[in-house]
């Protein structure tokens, strides 16, 4: 039989590791209970790879907090930007390329309090596309743009900055390409380094859509782009062929001209055909005056050279039909009327 | 009967005075466009329809025979707004040079030195009194674009080969007259070019705005290669490999290259910088912007965007912190910065036809009717400066500006003739 204060101390013992249990097992419970809650709570940014200045969004969600009815403060980079009842979303322009911005959200809902934190690194990236067998006239300026079967290649120039704060090289990234959406056609030519797209425009879309997604090896910093690809028809354009001074590419000739001269030296240039030479040598040009089949420069033949006889006027019309053996949706066709001298002779050019 | 006779008498003199002030009114037109040369006259029987109008004024023929001296318009009677040679050119620049008078004393005159298109001679020609001397008689036919070094001494020409696709672009020395190069016996009275090195496929040439370096762009298989060399020394230091092959190219500051995508209505266009001593990699200026082509300035981090679509052009100034549009619809070729970037001449078209631009000004199946502005960059200020039709000129397609450094004379080329001019601003 147990005395008097042998029980007291059995008591006393009892209630203490009693009471320690039940601090333990809140102790050890609570923080179990908010971890829990953060994982209930996800924080996403829209895009996922901004380009630098682009405006980027922070989205909170969950389907079991309370995120409408709760107090929700944002930090920036340590600093609060804005708070709200509710304020489920923050939008803010991305910084400098390789810059991070830390993005903070503390929630307060049901006596709860979480966290959640996110970064991205703004990046960039441009798509620039080139028809590469389309032909325009040396020299000029403007760009050459695909017609139905052109073939194009699309570049991507990112402008991606690591923590160094160095530009990362454009072979050292990884390229995901997409075409009207979708990867599957250009999975090939997707991967490590793969810089550059290559397609043949689609006879039956006048706009394509090329799109790229950028990331470095370890997919920590990235970008993405899209860019509409038309298309056009071909044209011929004349100008005239000056002794001694080369082509008049400044001044088309279109309409109607009047000739001053009694010689008259045509160049007609196939704005956006396909060539494999770049030069315009592999098309067919049909030259006719007044409706009747004439012929050409063998060497030339988009060139011709047309010689008004002494005392003879008129006007007469000069057309052309382009065409493309290689692809056979290329086509065009032009007219110029000319106006000339005096009227006395039939045979007008030479 | 005499009163009736009378009558006749007096209409047929009134018919008479009328046709000689017709033919009065046409001469003194043609005088005061400041050309020796009436070419109004022929535009007058050449008129036809079509956008353009007559295309055919000139006559071709005279060329043969226009490499002589012009005969020249004594001082202070030239217009302020005049045509500075009659024949179409490839390229111009701006110099001076110190004259010494008989009585010892020394002036700084101003000159224009031009390469005709058709020849390849060299003309130096005098702003105070548009007299043409011939400094060269190399030939060399057919040259498209011309660009003199900052001195004058060398000239870098482009010409098309006879198959029409070949550019061949040719650097040569500028050898003056008494200068006697090579050892045999020449002519001391006039020079000649020497030819320095040729090359094949640039797409795009650029010289350095000290005027002694060339930057080229030229294709090869799958791109384009960016080099830089010298007047006077082809070997080239590659600055960068593109995978891309349209781009125009601009040098207007020491150690920058500006490097644009070949522009096109609504397409996006971009521009970048490289650094012109060691290449390497591009860094990217301004993007995204349709129809986009560029003309920076040459101290000041500061340029023309020119934004084209469907029958509209903008201009816009690009900053550090941003690009602003400007009040002006031209492109950013037609403008010429003033010494301190400070302000910008522009011919500015007197309304924008409908096409898509740029592509339409560039196939030369728009032509423009200039008249020429100043623009304030930091006020906004705006100066209409001249239009040709106040002197009684044919419209003006004003490309190649060139302001001098007292921002007293703006030169420029006439895009539908190709032939140079001169806004004397100090009227």
């Amino acid at each position: 039989m147990l005395s008097f204060r042998t029980h007291t101390i059995l008591v006393r013992d009892t209630v203490i590791h009693t009471l320690l249990t039940i601090v333990f097992l809140c102790v050890s419970f609570f923080p179990h209970t908010t971890h829990a809650l953060e994982s209930f709570v996800s924080i996403r940014v829209s895009p996922a790879y901004p380009s630098v200045g682009e405006q980027v969004s922070i989205t909170l969600s969950s389907y079991s907090v309370d995120l409408p009815g709760a107090s929700i403060l944002w930090y920036v980079n340590g600093s609060q930007r804005a708070s709200g009842i509710g304020m489920t979303s923050l939008s803010l322009p991305a910084g400098q390329a390789g810059k991070t911005t830390s993005i903070r959200a503390v929630i307060s809902a049901n006596g709860e309090t979480i966290q959640k934190t996110i970064s991205f690194v703004p990046g960039g990236v441009d798509l620039i596309w080139e028809a590469t067998d389309s032909y325009t006239p040396p020299l000029y300026k403007g760009k050459a743009l695909p017609a139905s079967s052109a073939l194009v290649h699309v570049v991507a120039i990112p402008n991606i900055v690591g923590s160094s704060g160095k530009t990362v090289a454009p072979e050292n990234l990884v390229y995901t390409w997409t075409l009207n959406g979708f990867k599957r056609d250009v999975t090939s030519q997707s991967g490590y380094g793969k810089q550059t797209l290559s397609l043949m425009k689609n006879v039956l879309l006048s706009t394509e859509s090329v799109g790229v997604e950028i990331s470095s090896r370890d997919g920590s910093l990235g970008a993405g782009a899209t860019v509409s690809i038309p298309q056009t028809d071909p044209e011929i354009l004349f100008y005239e062929q000056r002794p001694l001074q080369g082509p008049w590419y400044g001044r088309a000739l279109i309409d109607t001209v009047t000739l001053l001269s009694n010689e008259l030296s045509l160049i007609a240039e196939p704005y956006y055909f396909s060539t494999k030479t770049g030069t315009p040598h592999n098309l067919g040009f049909a030259w006719s005056m007044n409706g009747s089949s004439i012929s050409s420069d063998w060497n030339n033949p988009h060139m011709i050279i047309f010689g008004v006889p002494e005392g003879t006027s008129g006007k007469a019309t000069v057309s052309l039909a382009t065409t493309n053996p290689s692809k056979l949706l290329q086509d065009a066709k032009t007219s110029l009327s000319v106006i000339f001298g005096n009227t006395e002779s039939s045979s007008w050019f030479k | 009967m005499k009163k009736q006779t009378l009558i006749i008498i007096t209409a047929l003199v009134l018919v008479i005075i009328l046709i000689l002030g017709i033919v009065f009114f046409v001469v003194s037109k043609s005088t005061t466009t400041g050309s020796v040369f009436p070419s109004s006259f022929s535009s007058l029987f050449g008129d036809d329809g079509g956008i353009l109008g007559d295309l055919f004024g000139l006559d071709d023929t005279q060329e043969t025979t226009s490499n002589e001296e012009n005969s020249t318009i004594p001082p202070g009677t030239l217009p302020a707004l005049r045509q500075l040679y009659p024949y179409p050119i490839s390229g111009m620049k701006l110099l001076s040079k110190e004259t010494t008078d008989e009585s010892g004393n020394k002036t700084r005159e101003l000159f224009v030195r031009i390469m005709e298109r058709s020849t390849g001679n060299i003309y130096d020609i005098s702003v105070a009194s548009n007299k043409a001397t011939r400094i060269t008689n190399t030939t060399y036919a057919e040259t498209q674009e011309s660009f003199f070094s900052q001195d004058g001494t060398h000239v870098i020409s482009r010409s098309i080969a006879e198959n029409g696709s070949t550019v061949t672009t040719t650097a040569f020395d500028i050898i003056l007259g008494g200068e006697d190069v090579t050892g045999t016996d020449i002519d001391e009275s006039i020079g000649s070019l020497k030819e320095r090195f040729s090359k094949t496929n640039v797409t795009s040439l650029s010289v350095s705005p000290e005027g002694t370096r060339i930057f080229t762009v030229s294709d090869k298989s799958a791109g384009s290669s960016h080099d830089r060399f010298s007047f006077t020394d082809e070997s080239a230091k590659q600055l960068l490999s593109s995978p891309l092959s349209e781009w125009i190219s601009e040098w207007t500051k020491s150690d920058t290259v500006y490097l644009t995508t070949k522009p096109s209505a609504g397409v996006p266009g971009y521009a970048y910088t490289l650094d012109a001593n060691t290449g390497s990699s591009l860094t990217k200026l301004a993007g995204g912007i349709p129809g986009m082509t560029l003309h920076m300035s040459s101290k000041k981090n500061l340029g023309l965007i020119g934004s084209g679509s469907r029958s509209s052009l903008t201009l816009s100034l690009l900053k550090d912190d941003g690009i602003t549009s400007l009040p002006l619809s031209t492109l950013p070729e037609k403008c010429s910065w003033n010494d301190t970037d400070t302000g910008i001449y522009c011919g500015v078209p007197s309304y924008i036809p409908s096409a898509s631009y740029p592509d339409a000004w560039y196939k030369g199946t728009v032509s423009f009717e200039d008249n020429i502005w100043y623009m304030n960059e930091n006020t906004g200020e705006l100066l209409f400066l001249a239009s040709p039709s106040d002197y009684g000129l044919p419209s003006l397609d004003i490309i190649n500006p060139e302001i001098d450094t007292e921002e007293h004379r703006l030169i420029f080329m006439n895009k539908n003739d190709m032939t140079p001019w001169i806004l004397e601003l100090d009227f």
